[in-house]
């Protein structure tokens, strides 16, 4: 079965809505979140910051496919985030406080928040998604392993509709006062059903960037292994294997994305390459805006871009998703009309 | 939210404040008490935090990422256990599935103590990447992921190991539920009042919050057909589960328990099984007041009478609270009763609180033959989760 991802949700330094993306106006901001706009009407001082740029990416999200979560149960519907660092700045402001003062300087109001599953859970609390609720932290694409998770809780009839994103914090809603550069900070969300969802809303739902997720591959290609002659085959079959499976339609034409903080083993670029080739595919790489540069840590770069490429093609789309630790997550988009 | 029981488990491991293999865990679970210790070291110490008790394990000096370090031991163990550390292992492609909830945040606290500048840190500091280090030092192929729902955390990893191996996208999952007990964890903890001054004692009358405790339990978890194609021993069997979220508060349960009824129920349908068909329950048992309370009135209206019959093990009373470990021990406990038709006795009781007076197994082990074991996970952000293993003919 085939999910639908829908009503993309953002905010970064650089992009504040999808707009950005659409235009390629990718404008750096020096102050680029302020809860009093971007939550407006909404409470948010003991909230962490992590949470605010979810729930804000969220309520862009929402604005789009409120009509369809609207007609749903609230125990079939669920939220799916992934991050890496959601928690990492609040549990050292926490710590500094300690080390400090000790922990009775600690804001008990503020404590729940070291828990890094707190973004996902206010968002089913504002949203009043009270099906399943996961957080995943794998790192880098932890995000991109939410859709494969969010598909497989929608195939399986656990919820009906899902929220699925990704969230991370560097520390400061403005450039000045960073203190994990390398994080990409902001959230990035989507609504996502099931593409049997019966509802009229779902049914005529026409929306530009909105894709149906076809088919997954996840699984790890060891550096070490693609390095041993005998392992090499081994891998090299199980990648071709998957790779006719998930894309079993043969399509004409195909985006294709490669997306990691280190770049994907030159062997799996070479058999993909002979995959598509065999298949008559007519290839587009796509070339990423500098805004999602690959060097960043955390999974909002691969989740952005991936937003990215929905949003600014109408081309069937293979989405390679790679991290340092060797595990490759393969999707397999296609347009929904 | 599928009937999972074609799903068994064939290898465990673990080292726990209880020691350092599943047999240590076991012996000291069925015959022994156990007290938390006064943690005083340089992560851990009484001029930062009032209260530093918890269950703790004595970790090799100079160990950085205590969650890793305890999901590889742990790992190892049920690797070997399932006889998939050779040859058959190589012949298979192996998942890992974290469920912790503060990872390696060891790391950065260590190095705070050491006034190291944060991004510096987080250059070579990934807190959640245990799967990932677990799957590199075992060569374990197949899709590995960290699932981070603070305290449920391994008991979910464990449903959606599940569903990958019934996808058919891996051939075995290695399920380790892994935690440390760190500063910030314990100090939020005490801030938010939510730990006991003196000893874990789930559902008893003078409880007032949980204690910590370290470990991380592993199991290995096939599909029946496969686990059989290589003659591989079986423990038992997940029979279901059910999750859902309160979306009520960021920390605190439903007062109606709701939720956590209805995963209950689900988790019963989905096996197939009435009230009376569960042996034994592990409930989530913390110690704090409000889960104590909420998980006994939500027992009572799912089980009602049948609840009369149906001895509860509430392994924290030795272990300690796991946080998002909590799930994968309770899984590995309710195994070993299958396995030994044993119940091991809840120690630190007293009198227990009238709301909660529930068939606790106390003084010593109780023979008890186990064909179904209901499973409780609750946690920070509302999650539940229930789960039901069951004995293999």
């Amino acid at each position: 079965m085939s999910i639908i991802l829908a009503a993309a949700g953002v905010v970064s330094p650089f992009v504040s809505d999808i707009t950005g993306w659409l235009e390629d106006k990718h404008v750096v901001e020096q102050t680029w979140f302020d809860p009093k706009r971007q939550l407006a009407g909404r409470k948010s001082r003991y909230l962490s910051r992590g949470t605010r740029y979810l729930l804000s990416a969220c309520g862009q999200t929402m604005s789009v496919a409120a009509p369809i979560f609207a007609a749903i149960a609230e125990e079939k519907k669920g939220v799916i985030i992934g991050t890496n660092f959601a928690d990492y700045l609040v549990r050292q402001e926490c710590d500094h406080l300690i080390l400090q003062e000790g922990a009775s300087a600690v804001n008990s109001v503020q404590a729940p928040n070291i828990s890094v599953n707190i973004p996902a859970a206010q968002t089913a609390i504002d949203y009043r998604c009270g099906g399943v609720c996961s957080t995943l932290t794998s790192t880098a694409t932890a995000g991109v392993e939410a859709l494969i998770y969010a598909k497989n809780a929608l195939d399986t009839g656990q919820v009906d509709a899902l929220i699925v994103g990704s969230v991370e914090d560097n520390g400061a809603d403005n450039q000045q006062d960073v203190i994990l550069p390398q994080v990409l900070p902001g959230a990035c969300t989507f609504a996502a059903w099931s593409s049997g969802l019966p509802s009229a809303s779902a049914v005529d739902f026409v929306q530009p960037g909105t894709y149906q997720l076809c088919a997954t591959h996840w699984r790890r290609y060891p550096q070490s292994g693609l390095q041993d002659v005998v392992r090499q085959k081994i891998l090299r079959q199980s990648f071709l294997k998957a790779m006719s499976e998930v894309l079993q339609d043969k399509p004409a034409q195909l985006r294709v994305v490669w997306s990691g903080t280190q770049e994907a083993h030159p062997l799996l670029k070479d058999w993909l390459g002979t995959t598509l080739h065999e298949m008559g595919t007519e290839v587009e790489f796509l070339l990423a805006p500098s805004t999602v540069a690959p060097t960043y840590s955390g999974c909002n770069v691969q989740m952005m871009l991936l937003q990215f490429a929905l949003l600014t093609s109408s081309k069937p789309l293979l989405f390679i998703a790679t991290n340092a630790m060797d595990s490759v997550v393969v999707l397999y988009l296609k347009p929904h009309f | 939210m599928r009937n999972l029981s074609s799903i068994v488990v064939t290898g465990i491991g673990a080292v726990s404040p209880l020691g350092n293999t599943v047999a240590e865990f076991w012996q000291q679970m069925l015959h022994t008490d156990s007290q938390p210790q006064v943690r005083d070291d340089v992560a851990l110490n009484r001029k930062l935090l009032k209260n530093t008790l918890c269950y703790s394990i004595k970790h090799a000096d100079g160990i950085q990422g205590i969650a890793t370090d305890l999901a590889l031991r742990a790992a190892r163990e049920a690797l070997q256990d399932a006889k998939l550390d050779g040859e058959q292992g190589a012949q298979i492609l192996i998942g890992v599935a974290v469920g912790t909830g503060a990872g390696d945040s060891d790391i950065a606290e260590q190095r705070r103590c050491q006034e190291a500048n944060a991004a510096e840190l987080a250059d070579v500091d990934t807190p959640y990447g245990v799967a990932e280090r677990v799957a590199a030092a075992l060569n374990c192929e197949g899709p590995s992921f960290t699932l981070s729902n603070a305290c449920s955390a391994s008991l979910y990893a464990c449903a959606y190991a599940a569903e990958l191996l019934l996808s058919g996208s891996v051939d075995a999952v290695l399920l380790i539920g892994a935690e440390g007990v760190g500063r910030v964890t314990q100090a939020s903890f005490e801030k938010m009042m939510a730990l006991d001054s003196e000893i874990c004692r789930p559902f008893d009358i003078a409880r007032h919050g949980t204690i910590l405790g370290e470990g991380a339990a592993a199991l290995v978890l096939e599909r029946a057909d496969s686990a059989a194609k290589r003659g591989a021993r079986v423990y038992a069997k997940i029979s279901a589960y059910a999750s859902n979220c309160d979306a009520h508060h960021p920390t605190g349960p439903r007062e109606d328990g709701a939720r956590a009824e209805a995963v209950m129920r689900t988790a019963l349908a989905n096996a197939k099984l009435d009230v009376s068909d569960i042996d034994v329950i592990v409930p989530h048992g913390t110690g704090t007041m409000i889960n104590d309370n909420t998980e006994s009135m939500v027992l009572r209206r799912v089980f009602g009478t049948a609840l009369d019959q149906i001895p509860l093990c509430p392994i924290k009373s030795k272990l300690g609270h796991g946080a998002g470990a909590a799930g994968a021990f309770s899984m590995l406990a309710a195994i070993l009763m299958m396995r030994d038709a044993l119940l091991p006795p809840i120690v630190n009781q007293r009198p227990f609180q009238a709301s909660c007076d529930l068939r606790f197994v106390v003084g010593a082990a109780q023979e008890h033959k186990v064909s179904h074991a209901l499973i409780n996970a609750y946690a920070f952000g509302g999650n539940n989760i229930s789960m039901i293993v069951g004995a293999v003919s």
